[in-house]
């Protein structure tokens, strides 16, 4: 019996950190060498998507201060500034959990719109923090490209997310 | 027995907005701290280089994995499209042969007119050069930073501030040291300055990054002439980078910019050379 409970448990706690391990890979793969002309400048930012599908869903799972931990991570693997990562990934939660009621009906539609604004609201915020720290006037153009992309490949990462939480966390 | 229905709802009603102030201002506790990271992040420290050594060396063999079918993919891409272009390949090639073997020749000459010179003058000869080839595993996204993740670090002789090449000339300069991997600083980001000269007149000057593809030259003499295609090469100062390695070339002057065309295309590095010129460790920062 205890056995069976042990394993349960386990079993939980192996479910429970899908959403965390998912979005890893996402930033992993958002460092993955593409030999595209310009590419890493406006390579999207699929853990973003990641971050903000189970700040929705899931966010016991993705709680801000994982969120943080996994932000100053990505920064320290892709070399930028740490902590940039971690403010884009902190803004989700915050704007999730402002339009909690909104988002948390399910329509797809209106994650994608809100998706692109919060995208958009993360660049210029990681732009202006980047110009003021580093006391320069960068272009800003690969900024709000990244941005758009970014939304573009919003579906895709929900999408993914989506199978995860169907697999590993509906029966909970 | 009549209260308890009626003071569960309202702890819950008190509770509720109380539990979302509490998430809302640990939200904002985190962004503050996110901000003062960034900050702190300026100052060089030896425990944020342990730190960031550790963090590539545990991402690094992942992102290898990752990195060889992405390498495969583009390869296979590259090969249609040079299959196009073979025919047109194979012309220029032909021509830029002839003029290379005219080069070739000239080049032997000098050499050994050098190297009788250098014996003439008693030229204490610079220190041997070693290097070791690394795989470009990671290529972060962002508009804010130009570095790359190479399979290379301490156990294979990689230090940091040794200088980056691709085949043909400076890529950038080595920031982050970890066992098995490092992090090259791209003469692009908007980080990199390096002394470098124009191999026209011996004009010094800095190469600073920008996070463009074109990085622009600073610091340079008001009266020095500067033409398109000039070539820029590194000068040595500072003992950072030893003299005369090829950066790239002038490629556009106006009145308030001069820009380099770096002689590699930074968007696609697959390999690079981590040069051990046997200059000082400790010059450099760096305790092994």
């Amino acid at each position: 019996m205890t056995g069976g409970g042990f394993l349960h448990q386990l079993d939980r706690q192996g479910r429970s950190i899908a959403p965390s391990a998912i979005t890893l890979v996402f930033i992993l793969l958002g460092v993955v060498p593409v030999p595209l002309p310009g590419w890493e400048a406006i390579a999207p930012q699929l853990a973003l998507a990641s971050v903000y599908y189970w700040a929705i869903h899931r966010p016991d799972l993705l709680p801000p201060w994982l969120a943080f931990l996994f932000g100053v991570l990505g920064d320290l693997t892709s070399g930028s500034m740490p902590g940039l990562t971690a403010v884009g990934f902190l803004l989700v939660h915050a704007v999730v959990l402002s339009q909690r009621r909104i988002l948390s009906r399910g329509n797809v539609l209106i994650m994608w719109a809100a998706f692109a604004a919060i995208a958009l609201l993360v660049a210029l915020v990681s732009y202006l923090l980047v110009c003021a720290i580093n006391l320069v006037v960068l272009p800003i153009r690969p900024v709000l490209l990244q941005a758009v992309l970014t939304t573009a490949a919003f579906p895709f990462v929900a999408a993914v997310c989506l199978q995860l939480h169907r697999a590993f966390l509906v029966l909970e | 027995m009549a209260l308890k229905p009626r003071t569960a709802p309202s702890v819950v009603r008190l509770t509720a907005p109380l539990r979302a102030w509490a998430q809302r201002f640990s939200i904002f506790l985190f962004i503050v701290a996110s901000v003062m990271l960034m900050v702190a992040g300026r100052v060089d420290t030896p425990a944020a280089d342990t730190i960031r050594g550790r963090v590539i060396d545990a991402f690094a063999p992942i992102l290898e994995a990752f990195a060889a079918p992405a390498a495969t993919a583009a390869r296979v891409v590259d090969a249609v499209i040079e299959a196009r272009d073979l025919y047109g390949e194979n012309q220029r090639l032909r021509e830029q042969n002839a003029l290379l073997l005219q080069w070739q020749q000239a080049a032997l000459r000098l050499e050994a007119e050098n190297r009788s010179l250098r014996t003439l003058l008693n030229v204490r000869p610079d220190p041997a050069v070693s290097f070791v080839t690394a795989r470009v595993v990671a290529e972060p996204g962002g508009a804010f930073v130009r570095t790359v993740l190479v399979m290379a670090g301490r156990r294979n002789g990689v230090r940091r501030g040794q200088a980056a090449m691709s085949g043909v000339g400076v890529v950038g300069r080595v920031v982050e040291v970890g066992e098995w991997s490092s992090r090259v600083l791209l003469v692009t980001d908007l980080n990199a300055r390096i002394p470098v000269q124009l191999e026209e007149g011996r004009v010094r000057a800095v190469l600073a990054g920008d996070n463009t593809d074109r990085p622009r030259l600073m610091h340079l003499a008001s009266d020095a002439h500067v033409a398109v295609g000039d070539r820029v090469v590194t000068s040595g100062v500072g003992g950072m980078f030893p003299a005369g390695l090829p950066i790239g070339v002038v490629g556009s002057v106006t009145e308030r910019m001069i820009r380099v065309q770096p002689l590699t295309d930074l968007r696609r590095l697959e390999h690079v050379k981590i040069l051990d010129f046997g200059l000082p460790t400790n010059l450099l920062g760096t305790s092994p």
